[in-house]
């Protein structure tokens, strides 16, 4: 038969040989069967392939038990959600560290103004009793 | 099993001739067809697809069944026509001539790996599998227009082919 004859709307009529050729090829295209035995290799790889996707828990409960992720994608969406809360707190946790040592150095700076505060004053005490002691008059 | 294997077997049974002969043609190689065969069954046993009708499997089992064969060819990156030679030499055909030890079928199907893939596939899904230009639109992501024009001119190609090699079976066109 000649697939055009039926719906001429699908393409352009084809000439006389090429209708008879289309018969040929269509008696020479009939599907063919697989090797004996198809059927039974792809369920083999399926099985394998299961036992290899999920391997046996221990136990016969643990297998009973319902999947945690049933959900498709909620698996990776927590691990997303993990990764960015990790993130977030390693952030939190670099900014606090950075803040204290800036704290500390504030600290040990005002220390060592305050002890060139106290050397400066004793030198000047000391300045001011030779003085005193050479007579010179100082104004109070 | 994500599928029932009573069921499973069902659909590897029902579908089985379609989908190796569909690797077969487009590779000319039996031992890679039923490997790419398996592979296509094994990934709708994976996919998870949920199919609504005999006919969306029919068609997701002819799309993946051409886009892996496909992939196994480049894959391979030999000339579909070198095993032409192997394929005359085995008889894979309940037609067998044993006045040219080769019968038509055979020799129509080298000549079919001699056609570039898009005609191929065009070709074996109009013949093989009696689809409608439209449908072979759909699976094979094209528009009807060039699949109408490709069934044309690969049937014409294959049929001056034909004349040339097969002299005894077909004329030469006028």
């Amino acid at each position: 038969m000649n697939p055009y004859d039926t719906n001429p709307k699908l393409a352009e009529p084809l000439s006389p040989e090429l209708s008879e050729f289309e018969h040929q090829l269509r008696n020479g295209l009939r599907p063919v069967d697989p090797p004996a035995g198809f059927a039974d290799r792809v369920l083999a790889r399926a099985r394998q392939s299961e036992v290899l996707d999920n391997p046996p828990k221990q136990g016969a409960a643990e297998s009973s038990r319902p999947r945690r992720f049933a959900f498709p994608g909620l698996r990776s969406r927590l691990w997303a959600g993990s990764a960015i809360a990790a993130m977030l707190l390693a952030g939190v946790v670099t900014e606090e560290n950075h803040r204290i040592g800036q704290r500390h150095k504030a600290e040990e700076a005002q220390r060592q103004f305050e002890t060139a505060l106290q050397v400066t004053d004793r030198t000047l005490e000391h300045v001011r009793e030779q003085l005193y002691r050479a007579g010179v008059p100082l104004e109070q | 099993m994500a599928i029932p294997e009573t069921q499973f077997r069902s659909l590897i049974q029902s579908h089985q001739r379609m989908v190796f002969s569909l690797a077969l043609r487009l590779l000319g190689d039996y031992e890679t067809a039923e490997e790419v065969a398996q592979d296509v069954f094994l990934e709708l046993y994976r996919s998870g697809e949920r199919f609504e009708s005999e006919d969306h499997i029919r068609f997701w089992l002819r799309r993946t069944a051409k886009h892996r064969a496909i992939d196994a060819l480049r894959r391979r990156s030999k000339r579909p026509e070198s095993l032409a030679d192997e394929w005359m030499e085995q008889d894979h055909s309940p037609h067998f001539d044993p006045a040219t030890h080769v019968s038509t079928e055979a020799r129509l199907e080298s000549l079919l790996r001699t056609l570039p893939e898009g005609l191929r596939a065009a070709i074996l899904l109009r013949y093989q599998e009696d689809m409608l230009p439209e449908e072979i639109a759909a699976v094979l992501g094209q528009s009807a227009a060039s699949i109408k024009s490709q069934l044309h001119r690969g049937l014409t190609l294959l049929r001056r082919k034909a004349a040339v090699t097969m002299k005894e079976y077909f004329r030469e066109p006028v």
